[in-house]
């Protein structure tokens, strides 16, 4: 379990954050959702312990993260960031094969292989593992990029997968297809944070949604409690309408019509 | 297997000739195993005291430039970083036109101390004091920042020249031509004794290189990412920077700058096999110390008796073979 106890951030006099805490059990999936600069980024940094909160402690297993060395936190958490460049092209294999760094010291293990090639087979880019990663289109991309995020945890019981928008920029398949699969990562037991700004996907996928306001939390709990008229304008500044839909546990989201009077 | 073939061919290749045949000879006698000598006492002399230290030398400073130029272009996720970009060849080169051109009244002492060799020891010592000025200029609150790096090796460098350009205006026609044949490089200065001085300095970073391996590919996705995976990205710079500086540093101390191996050497291993760096780094250092030796051999005996530049060389046969990489680059769609 992830314990995030009333943290802050600020760069220079600006609060990022302001006294947010929540937790992230395993098994289970939290989307944050908040509008441009919220400070959704940031708190995922904090979590991924690139940055230390100012004020407030994250406990990851028990461990104050900050006690945690880069090594042993690769061990138990995977980060998929927003900006996934590659400056060499490599294959998919060798690149879902990274994913793997964190558990072998020069030669990868059997199980190394073994796991990369399970992965592989479960987010759908097998029939491309030869091919460069160049070569590919933007979904798969993001697609071998998810793989080599899992990779790293596969095997890890009580480990977490952060994502940052993950779902930027692909299509509809792609998009649910990146979901369904962080969504079955959590279904196995594994804990997922992921920063989405669709609040439909937010709400069809998340066990449970954060809503962030310039650095405060405004809304923590179930999708269908989070997600009402009020939050979702006082997050966004916009009207919406909330329609229910059947096979869904939770309302559709309906932009009002824009009226700049 | 490649670098053996061209080892034993640039042995026996030269002013004197030494045949296949008599070049195990001489070996074999050497080492005792056989008495027999079917070859010239000259021909002996030469192997021994030129061919070999001479041959022994561009093996060393091939691998160096080659594993340091690979190094350093995974580090900087840049396919045209080179041992030059972050100030270690024009730091050297400055400092060796400094005790060329001002080395008899300014560095009188240096001079009196190292001898012959004081030219090298000019040479290392601005190679190291640039990189880590270079290197310094990057630093900001304990991380060093890749693009700054870059940046600040540009600034640098141009700085060298500037004063290198200084130098060459006060320099005399007679040092002159001693700082243009300095600037194209040379292993004509090989002895069993410059062999020695040159291998742990080559030797360490071949050795350790290797083992950055895996940290330089995951660096392919990015410093951030790279740390998400465990990586020590802080200890990883400053080793392949220390490490580079050291290999290439001491090499051109011993042979001048020389072009172009440091930079297509890796880009001919990622082409014909793979990008990764538990491949591109070793296999880079082989085929570095394999085509420096050849190229010093065409350097020998094409204009025989004299001898060309060995970077002119390096230059003439790596721009094409660069150009021809770009192009197919392009058509892969690499970038």
């Amino acid at each position: 379990m992830i314990i995030v106890d009333n943290i802050s951030y600020r760069v220079g006099k600006n609060n990022l954050l302001k006294n947010v805490g929540f937790r992230i059990h395993e098994g289970e999936m939290l989307v944050i959702i908040g509008a441009n600069g919220a400070g959704k980024s940031t708190l995922l940094k904090l979590l991924c312990g690139d940055q230390r909160p100012h004020s407030g402690s994250i406990m990851i297993n028990d461990s104050p993260l900050s006690q945690l060395s880069s090594a042993q936190l690769a061990a138990i958490r995977a980060v998929l960031s927003q900006h996934n460049t590659l400056s060499i092209s490599f294959t998919v294999r060798e690149l879902v094969m990274m994913g793997r760094y964190p558990h072998y010291e020069l030669r990868p293990r059997p199980i190394d292989y073994e796991i990369a090639d399970a992965v592989m087979a479960e987010t759908g880019i097998a029939a491309f593992a030869e091919r460069d990663y160049g070569t590919l289109s933007g979904g798969e991309q993001q697609r071998v990029q998810l793989a080599r995020v899992i990779a790293q945890i596969y095997d890890v019981p009580d480990s977490y997968l952060f994502l940052d928008e993950p779902v930027n920029g692909l299509d509809l398949l792609y998009q649910q297809r990146i979901l369904n699969t962080a969504r079955l990562l959590a279904n196995k037991g594994h804990g997922v944070v992921c920063v989405l700004h669709d609040i439909n996907l937010a709400a069809r996928f998340a066990d449970k949604i954060l809503i962030l306001k310039k650095g405060e939390m405004i809304a923590y709990g179930l999708p269908s409690e989070v997600i009402t008229c009020e939050n979702i304008h006082q997050a966004f500044g916009i009207n919406v309408r909330l329609m229910d839909e059947e096979h869904s546990k939770c309302p559709l989201v309906i932009p009002a019509v824009y009226n700049n009077n | 297997m490649l670098l053996l073939a061209v080892i034993v061919v640039s042995a026996c290749v030269g002013a004197v000739s030494i045949t296949f045949n008599e070049f195990w000879a001489i070996l074999l006698h050497q080492f005792g195993v056989s008495s027999t000598n079917h070859f010239d006492p000259q021909q002996e002399a030469v192997l021994l005291a030129l061919r070999i230290p001479r041959v022994l030398l561009g093996v060393l400073i091939g691998a160096g430039l080659a594993i340091s130029g690979a190094s350093l272009q995974g580090l900087f996720r840049n396919p045209l970083a080179e041992p030059g970009l972050i100030g270690i060849s024009s730091g050297a080169s400055l400092f060796a036109v400094l005790m060329i051109v001002l080395g008899a009244s300014l560095f009188h002492n240096l001079q009196a101390q190292f001898g012959y060799y004081a030219l090298s020891v000019a040479a290392f010592t601005g190679a190291c004091l640039t990189t880590f000025l270079v290197y310094r200029i990057s630093v900001h609150r304990g991380k060093s920042n890749i693009t700054a790096l870059l940046l600040a090796g540009i600034a640098i460098n141009a700085l060298a020249f500037a004063f290198v350009g200084l130098m060459t205006y006060l320099a005399t026609d007679e040092q002159l031509r001693n700082i243009t044949f300095w600037n194209l490089g040379s292993l004509g200065g090989a002895s069993w004794e410059s062999v020695l001085t040159l291998l742990p300095f080559v030797g360490i970073p071949l050795i350790v290189l290797p083992f950055m391996a895996k940290s330089l590919n995951a660096f392919a996705l990015g410093e951030t990412q790279a740390s998400h995976m465990g990586i020590r990205i802080n200890r990883v710079k400053s080793a392949v920077i220390i490490l580079s500086t050291m290999a290439v540093g001491a090499s051109v101390a011993v042979s001048g700058t020389i072009g172009f191996i440091g930079l297509i050497i890796p880009h001919i291993i990622r082409m014909l096999f793979s990008a990764d760096h538990r491949l591109v780094i070793p296999a880079s250092a082989l085929l570095g110390a394999a085509v420096l030796t050849l190229a010093d051999l065409l350097a020998r005996t094409i204009v025989a008796p004299a001898e060309l530049p060995i970077g002119i060389i390096t230059a003439l046969v790596g721009a094409p073979v660069f150009i021809y990489i770009i192009i197919t680059y392009h058509r892969k769609k690499l970038f």
